[in-house]
């Protein structure tokens, strides 16, 4: 699957200039928000009135990323979400209790229900075929993605919109504090991977890709082709799903450049991260969780980071670990896997080429 | 009459927040000019909020879709209803 395009709102700023930031933001307060555009460019102000922001950053995430690609219409919109449009679902909750579940209004209930946003961008765009929206959690965006493969394997579609997005608020990270999930102590998050406490720092975002079943002809185009999903694996199977990857495309060990990994500081769950830097020693590891916060589709703002960097052919110093000085060097950057950890439930394996 | 006034008043500035019309002020809006289509533009989605906003703050439900469309015409008509209808 050829990423034709594509258009990321993150805690970064990496909207709409389709490359990499130069210099990355961080936050003291646990909780990493986006750096949101002006949403006057892509919503018209009768829609923008009764649109949460998460719609608002989807829904201009979307327009961006088909706007760069004007002459391919997606014959499908495939979106995973972990939780929706959190504040509105949140809005309509206390309205049940506040009301006694009389008098509440529908634009909260609309808006709160999942695929809002695929139908807001079919809508717009007047797209009228296959449009569905993945809710599982911590394997979300990694289903849309698997869905869009069997697409395109099926000869279904050339061109899909497949993305994701999840919002954080106040109320959802007090709940999720309660639960031990974030870090009881203020974090700054450039010190993320040095911590040795438990917990991690709260995120959110949305990016969306204009997938394709061919390359440009005039320029590098990064590539998804591998996508593994693994539910609370032990370290053998993730032993079988490295090796099932590896012998599913050819390759070996040594043939992955860059290990694009989902540390987030907490010492309560670690993952496989460290089997996998052993297991692909000779693939220099990167991390994103210090610069999206963790967040039930972040592997989506990995695979966006990623593709910057396979395209333009630099890693940007902030993508390396802060006490490792490892670096890849001028070798050409060819194959990158994803392996993402999402609270030692979810975990999934997405590799990349260019 | 000067009840009426008042009402009115209190009426647009409702709408303004309920319907989230932002930046737009109570003056803005014309007693006589119709809320859909023309005039202030709203569309189906706010004729639900209408009702929501007629009975969280009136007491008044509007069972009938006929009666709504004719007391949601205007905000004269909308003050009028609410005064012959209100609850509370």
């Amino acid at each position: 699957m050829y990423i034709r395009s594509a258009a990321c709102i993150s805690p970064q700023e990496s909207f709409g200039q389709g490359e990499l930031f130069e210099l990355a933001l961080h936050r003291d307060t646990n909780s990493m928000t986006c750096v949101e555009p002006d949403y006057s460019k892509y919503i018209n102000p009768v829609q923008i009135r009764r649109m949460s922001r998460a719609l608002k950053m989807g829904f201009s995430a979307a327009m961006e990323c088909l706007k760069q690609e004007p002459e391919r219409i997606p014959e499908a919109i495939i979106i995973g979400t972990g939780k929706g449009c959190m504040s509105d679902t949140e809005i309509f909750l206390h309205s049940i209790r506040e009301y006694q579940e009389t008098a509440l209004n529908a634009t909260y209930f609309i808006h709160s229900t999942y695929n809002q946003l695929n139908g807001m961008i079919a809508l717009n765009k007047k797209i009228n075929s296959y449009n569905v929206t993945y809710v599982h959690r911590g394997f979300s965006f990694e289903h849309a993605l698997l869905d869009a493969a069997l697409h395109f394997a099926e000869g279904d579609a050339k061109n899909i919109l497949v993305g994701s997005f999840d919002e954080m608020t106040r109320e959802h990270f007090t709940v999720k504090k309660h639960w031990g999930y974030w870090k009881q102590e203020k974090v700054q998050s450039d010190l993320l991977l040095l911590s040795e406490t438990p917990g991690t720092i709260a995120g959110e975002g949305t990016s969306f890709y204009l997938l394709s079943d061919t390359p440009p002809d005039d320029k590098p185009c990064a590539a998804i082709r591998h996508v593994s999903t693994l539910y609370k694996p032990d370290q053998q199977d993730m032993q079988i799903a490295l090796e099932a990857l590896l012998r599913e495309n050819d390759l070996k060990p040594e043939d992955i450049d860059l290990l694009m990994l989902g540390e987030n500081g907490d010492t309560d769950r670690p993952g496989h991260y460290a089997w996998m830097k052993q297991t692909l020693a000779s693939a220099t590891p990167l991390y994103f969780k210090h610069l999206c916060g963790e967040y039930d589709t972040a592997t989506n703002f990995a695979c966006w980071l990623s593709r910057c960097i396979l395209e333009q052919q630099r890693i940007p110093e902030y993508a390396y670990h802060p006490a490792d000085d490892r670096r890849h060097g001028n070798q050409k950057i060819k194959r990158l896997l994803i392996y993402n950890n999402y609270f030692d439930l979810n975990q999934s394996l997405v590799l990349m080429n260019v | 009459m000067q009840e009426l006034q008042d009402l009115k008043q209190t009426l647009k500035t409702q709408i303004i927040e309920s319907l989230n019309l932002q930046g737009m002020s109570p003056d803005e809006i014309d007693d006589n000019a119709p809320l859909f289509g023309e005039g202030l533009g709203l569309d189906s989605i706010d004729s639900l909020e209408l009702m929501v906003l007629l009975e969280r703050n009136y007491g008044i439900k509007i069972e009938d879709a006929r009666e709504g469309r004719k007391a949601m015409e205007s905000v004269n008509a909308m003050a009028q209803y609410i005064a012959e209808h209100r609850t509370k």
